[in-house]
């Protein structure tokens, strides 16, 4: 057992590669005399004819760290030794791939190398980071379309929620390039770009104890690797939809991918990638349909009416050999997502709906150092440069004009797009000449003016980039055999632009129908910047690995005039440790780290909105916010019960500090101002058994626990420090109630099954089907009771839970041929059962519908607005409701049951509802 | 074998890949005339519906409208199908950039191309009795009315007459329009009246042109003092009324000397309310209505008296005067379809283009087949 043990510290000693994505691995393997199982000290390990060299300890062991991912061939020779050789070894970028081989004298017979695999990642000590990886053949069997669909299967992903933490902690790695919206990720998302599945490797979900050389995270790192081209030209080529189906399963859904890769000329390797994918009814919901006959949903409760997604993306690569040891790469990645929203104010007014358009740049240039051949103590790197740009703009649209699908082939036309991009505050002061005034809408069921809206749009016009100009630097230094040094450092020079003006169709300081003024425009154009310099180590002594390291990360918010105010640098010193060892064959790894990542930039300047005066309409930044941090502890058993299985179990602690929140400072909304406040607790324990494929059919469950808890300075006069009142002066204790976190997950289930029908099964149909299938089981989220107008909390903070959640989700493909080529047809169906799942919960009265005192609430204020009556000829007259006949609906009796029927209207719950059932059948070719 | 066992599943899906399921239709009720037989009641509005006519290609009715419950806010112009029902168009100011003013819309022509002419007149919130701020004659496509041209301003000249208002706007052309030139004035009519209305002193019949610059008009000569006037014998004469005179007057469309075509009442307190022609017969308003004094002289205030309001058809070959309808109230400004023998006028509330009214309802009648 304690061979074995040192044997898998020397395979953990190359593992110290800090996650994958850097296009290069390790190998490893041991070296053992057929006749008497003993290690063979001083045989040489030659990788691809000698480019890579080194030599058996011994124990017999060698290791080869910084080969470039891709195929190769390793030989194994010593004297008085038939040698052992192997062509196609795989190295996987950031794995570590193990090769061992018998070796026997030449009389003997030949007994080769015996054994080529990935270095088990489950027992490997020196893996301190709690990894979940998926890869590419994973995701080309389960049911997966995007990214986010792969990382949403593993444990502790509530969205882009990890273990407890909001959307936004998380940092995005692209082939070891670090990617960040640090913009807005809390509430657009992390990143503007979308990968192409077909275009990824692997995908990895780190969250805890990840290498020092991350920073702007502090829940965890989706680390994505993306794919070379190889030594021949092949690709893909599917296509998928639902229009087999008619009627409320049909969501108008069609995807196009092409990808294709190969060799140009003798050194340059090429991938290229076309991702379409179009949806009519872009978020759909399990919404039931109303009762009221005359609304047009009560017959076809979905497609929702103008509610459409339409997404491109296109990916390219080229490898270039400069020499033996330095390698060249060039990626571009762009993609545009444009949707035109469902809003339900305009939801009988197709051609005034909101639209919004993300588009996301991503250019890099990658210049590898390998290792040197023959030298047990290699020194290599990466330079990375590269250019990230994201634009958002939001506002009013021209109804799309399809062609295909959802697919306009064309960018929305958005009203003053133009203008805001100029961030003319003054001009726009004024209310902009093409912003129509939206009317109370006349064609609806009900006819009378109260809470949709026609004629033009909202006159929100919102617009923001973030781009970013990234240098990097990864070292990594070999010292002796058994410690590796890692070290480099990041700048990134950004640069914000954002513009907002609600009620557009108002000048600024007009009374909005909403009340209050209409707010100023705001705009900003600064330039922050952030760094990072790191320095880590991963050592084995005797039984032990460590792996300790330091990240010093930088924020500047850049600019000495935002918001008229001085502005800080700060600084932030993360130190992480992980100390690892076998017992009784299992690793245990206990890890503790301080992560850092700045505030969204958002935060830092003003806007303005068009919201309900609970939240204000105009929002001051703060530019002197600093660094958002956690302290994490975590520890981990990994085991394997029997072959071809594991059990993973993490526990962890993680202290959140410095939280970015908006603390009112008296009683008017609009004095909201962002503080570093929040702190908050995350315990959890991970459990995660896996299968591996074993006779084709493979499970992977993974069960998580957790509890995520808060104390915050927040509207509502709860305070972390202690403080002095400005009025009294009295001394206010700091509270020590703790309340959930909004993605407070407390209990969540997977599990994945996988599997293959034997081609050899004697009914052909049958024969050779792939089917996978997904199953989440999920408790509530929390959620905050309120009054019924929504303007004070009732009970305590988060101290409701919505319904448990659960779904399963099914891929089945029948592989074909079609002529020369290889392909498949398969049908990807998702929440396959249709569970009709409740994401959200209307706050004032928990339930999905609106009671009956809201209706009416809601009605009879609109009746009072608009008591007119309303005539034959008037549009909005509806014959039903004349009940005297005399062509005019007039008066309380006639009127208010038609507000009451639009209130209901108004408030039917729809977005309240998770997806429905959604099929897809796809055809694909493979050349 | 395997590849055509396989090959129409794939074809099959490709096949059926041709349209995604309609998405949401809002089925709407759609709202017909309001009843069967000759006489149609087109508009229920409890406040003003007033001016109406036909649209260039006959289809629908163009009428000014009081919304419920706006007043003293904006007057707007409505779009009725030729038959009556729903309204399916409609023109109203309530831009919130002019939401310092209110507006009203004289005069409008819908040509069949969509060609909107009109006349805008937009008074300062509050001050909406005194004359208005600006008045304009705009070219628009009706689908866009607000993205307009202004052609011309009022008050203007056409060539000596002073024109302050235009009514009863009709297209002649592409180019070239017809239309009522007025003056008009807001004052009270009588010492200590809350109401305060519109009167209207007809100017002349008016042409206009449209050019690279604007528009320019011409009076016709032998229509001065015109209050309503029509096309008529195929449009080689111009019919039109006066104020205070119950005859029936004519002159050729190029303007002259003007004719009596007949009395069309001998009743001394008849006012003629308007006319429109088809072919060499016309429909004229003949209300009991007198001028009074009020706080100006001459009278010029119209007063309801007692007797009958009556649609009368008179013949401009035979100066033959019949009598086709009594109404229920004050009737108004009828217009002829150009398409057949259909009559919509108004009835109740103002007194055509001599004064309008506020405090007084008034509806939209069409007279199926009134005109043979």
């Amino acid at each position: 057992m304690m061979h074995g043990v040192r044997l898998a510290f020397i395979a953990g000693a190359v593992s110290a590669l800090p996650l994958a994505g850097q296009g290069t691995g390790g190998l490893v393997g041991t070296i053992i005399d057929a006749t008497n199982d003993r290690p063979v000290r001083g045989a040489e390990v030659r990788v691809d004819a000698g480019r890579f060299f080194t030599t058996t300890d011994t124990l017999g062991t060698y290791r080869i760290r910084g080969l470039p991912g891709g195929f190769h061939s390793v030989s194994i020779n010593y004297p008085g030794y038939s040698p052992a050789r192997r062509d196609r070894v795989e190295i996987r970028s950031g794995e570590i791939t193990r090769a061992d081989a018998r070796l026997a004298p030449v009389a003997v017979q030949l007994a080769g190398l015996h054994a080529v695999g990935v270095q088990d990642p489950v027992l490997d000590p020196l893996a301190t980071q709690t990894e979940q990886r998926i890869t590419a053949d994973q995701i080309r069997r389960l049911p997966v379309t995007s990214l986010q669909d792969a990382i949403a299967m593993q444990a502790g992903v509530v969205g882009e929620s990890y273990r407890g933490g909001r959307p936004g902690q998380q940092a995005f790695v692209l082939d070891g390039f670090g990617i960040k919206n640090q913009l807005d990720a809390s509430t657009n998302g992390v990143a503007a770009i979308q990968i192409p599945p077909d275009l990824i490797t692997a995908a990895s979900l780190v969250t805890n104890g990840f290498s020092a050389r991350y920073g702007q995270a502090i829940s965890g790192v989706v680390d994505v690797t993306t794919r070379d081209g190889g030594d021949l030209w092949r690709g893909r080529v599917a296509y998928e939809n639902d229009r087999p189906l008619s009627g409320v399963a049909d969501h108008g859904i069609d995807r196009m991918v092409l990808q294709a890769d190969g060799p140009i000329g003798r050194k340059l390797k090429a991938v290229g990638i076309l991702d379409l994918n179009g949806q009519l009814d872009g978020d759909p919901s399990t919404a039931p349909a109303p009762t009221n006959p005359l609304d047009p949903r009560s017959t076809t409760p979905y497609p929702l009416p103008h509610s459409s997604t339409e997404t491109w993306s296109a990916a390219a690569k080229l490898t270039m050999p400069f020499s033996p040891r330095i390698v060249g790469r060039v990626f571009g990645l762009t993609t545009t997502h444009q949707a035109y929203l469902y809003d339900p104010v305009y939801k009988y007014d197709p051609n005034n709906g909101p639209g919004s358009r993300t588009e996301g740049k991503l250019v890099t240039a990658h210049l590898q150092l390998l290792p040197p051949m023959q030298t047990h103590a290699p020194f290599f790197g990466d330079l990375r440069i590269g250019y990230f740009d994201k634009q958002f703009v939001r506002g009013s649209v021209d109804a799309p004009d399809y062609k295909f699908g959802a697919f306009t082939m064309k960018r929305l036309n958005i009203l003053d797009e133009e203008i805001a991009k100029k961030q003319d505050t003054l001009a726009t002061r004024a209310a902009l000449a093409d912003f129509g005034t939206p009317q109370f809408a006349s064609h609806t069921p009900w006819g009378v003016p109260a809470f949709f809206k026609s004629d033009a749009g909202s006159g929100e016009l919102s617009w923001n980039e973030f781009s970013e100009l990234r240098t990097q630097v990864d070292m990594t230094a070999g010292l002796g055999r058994y410690i590796d040094l890692y070290f480099g450092g990041m700048y990134a020079a950004q640069t914000v632009k954002t513009f907002q003006r609600v009620l557009a169709y108002e000048p600024v300081g007009a009374v909005a129908p909403t009340g209050g003024p209409t707010p100023p425009t705001t705009a900003s154009h600064f330039s922050p910047a952030i760094s990072g310099l790191y320095l880590e180590s991963q050592a084995r002594v005797g039984d032990l690995g460590f792996t300790a390291g330091v990240r010093m990360d930088g924020f500047s918010p850049g600019g000495a005039n935002v918001n008229n105010k001085t502005l800080a640098s700060h600084t932030s010193i993360n130190p992480r440790a992980a100390v690892s060892t076998m017992v009784a064959g299992a690793t245990f790894v206990a890890s503790l780290g301080k992560f850092s990542q700045p505030p969204d930039l958002q935060y830092l300047v003003n806007s303005a909105f068009d919201d309900s005066t609970r939240t204000g309409r105009f929002r001051p930044g703060n530019p002197n916010l600093g660094f958002e941090s956690a302290m994490q502890y975590e520890l981990s058993v990994r085991v394997r019960l029997l072959t071809g299985n594991s059990v993973r179990i993490n526990i962890y602690d993680k202290r959140l500090n410095g939280l970015v929140a908006s603390v009112p400072l008296n009683a008017n909304p609009d004095s909201s101002q962002f503080v570093n406040a929040d702190i908050g607790t995350v315990t959890g324990a991970e459990v995660i058994f896996e299968q591996e494929l074993t006779k084709n059919w493979g499970v992977k469950v993974s069960g998580v626990i957790q509890q995520a808890t808060a104390t915050v300075s927040n509207a509502f006069s709860i305070y972390n420090q202690t403080r002095v009142d400005p009025n009294t002066h009295d001394t206010i204790a700091a509270s020590r109630f703790q309340f959930p976190l909004d993605y407070d997950r407390r209990i969540a289930l997977t599990a994945v099954v996988t599997g293959q029908i034997d081609r050899t099964f004697s009914f052909k149909p049958l024969a050779g089907l792939e089917i996978s299938a997904v199953g989440h089981y999920w408790s509530g989220l929390p959620y905050t009771r309120t009054s019924l107008n929504g303007d004070t909390l009732v009970g305590e903070i988060n101290g409701s839970r919505l319904p448990n959640q659960k779904s399963v989700d099914m891929l089945v493909r029948r592989p074909i041929r079609l002529g020369r080529f290889n392909g498949g047809i398969y049908i990807d169906a998702r929440n396959v059962l249709n569970t009709v799942n409740q994401t959200s919960v209307r706050r004032n009265t928990g339930t999905t519908n609106a009671d009956s005192m809201t209706v009416l609430t809601m009605a009879t204020a609109a009746y009072q607005a608009n008591p007119n009556p309303i005539p034959y000829e008037s549009p909005r007259y509806r014959r039903a409701a004349d009940l005297n006949g005399d062509g005019v609906i007039s008066g309380s009796t006639e009127l208010m049951p038609l507000y009451l029927a639009a209130a209901r209207d108004f408030t039917w719950p729809l977005f309240i509802y998770g997806p429905p059932r959604l099929i897809r059948f796809g055809v694909e070719l493979l050349f | 074998m395997r590849r055509r066992r396989w090959t129409p599943v794939v074809i099959g899906l490709l096949v059926v890949a041709c349209g995604h399921s309609e998405a949401f239709d809002s089925n709407l009720p759609i709202v017909g005339p309001s009843g069967p037989g000759p006489d149609v009641r087109l508009t229920y509005n409890p406040d003003q519906d007033y001016w109406p006519t036909f649209t260039e290609d006959g289809r629908g009715i163009l009428y000014s409208f009081i919304p419920v419950g706006s007043n003293p806010e904006h007057r707007c112009v409505g779009l009725l199908p030729a038959a009556g029902g729903t309204a399916t168009w409609q023109l109203c100011d309530n831009r919130a950039t002019q939401s310092d003013s209110v507006s009203s819309f004289p005069a409008y022509a819908l040509g069949s191309d969509g060609r909107l002419l009109y006349v805008e007149a937009t008074a300062r919130r509050g001050a909406e009795s005194t004359t208005p701020a600006r008045v304009a004659l705009f070219l628009a496509d009706s689908a866009k009315p607000f993205n307009r041209r202004a052609i011309l301003t009022f008050p203007t000249f056409a060539g000596s007459t002073p024109i302050a208002w235009l009514a009863d706007v009709a297209w002649t052309g592409p180019t070239t329009f017809i239309a009522l030139g007025l003056d008009c004035s807001a004052s009270e009519h009588c010492r200590g009246c809350s109401a305060i209305d519109t009167i209207f002193y007809g100017e002349a019949v008016v042409r206009g042109t449209i050019g690279a610059t604007g528009a320019t008009l011409t009076a016709v000569s032998g229509t001065a003092g015109a209050t309503g006037y029509s096309l008529a014998e195929g449009g080689a004469s111009i019919a039109f009324t006066r104020r205070d005179d119950r005859s029936l007057h004519r002159v050729p469309s190029a303007g002259g000397q003007d004719t009596v075509i007949a009395v069309v009442s001998s009743t001394s307190s008849v006012q003629l309310l308007g006319v429109s022609c088809r072919g060499s017969i016309c429909i004229v308003a003949a209300d009991p209505v007198t001028l009074t004094s009020g706080l100006t002289t001459p009278a010029t205030y119209p007063a309801v008296r007692s007797g009958p309001t009556e649609l009368r058809a008179v013949s401009l070959s035979t100066g033959l005067v019949q009598v086709l309808r009594t109404t229920a109230g004050i009737v108004a400004t009828p217009q002829i379809s150009p398409i057949g023998g259909d009559v919509v006028a108004q009835v109740g509330g103002g007194f055509g283009h001599l004064q309008s009214v506020t405090n007084a309802g008034s509806d939209l009648h069409l007279y199926l087949g009134l005109v043979p």
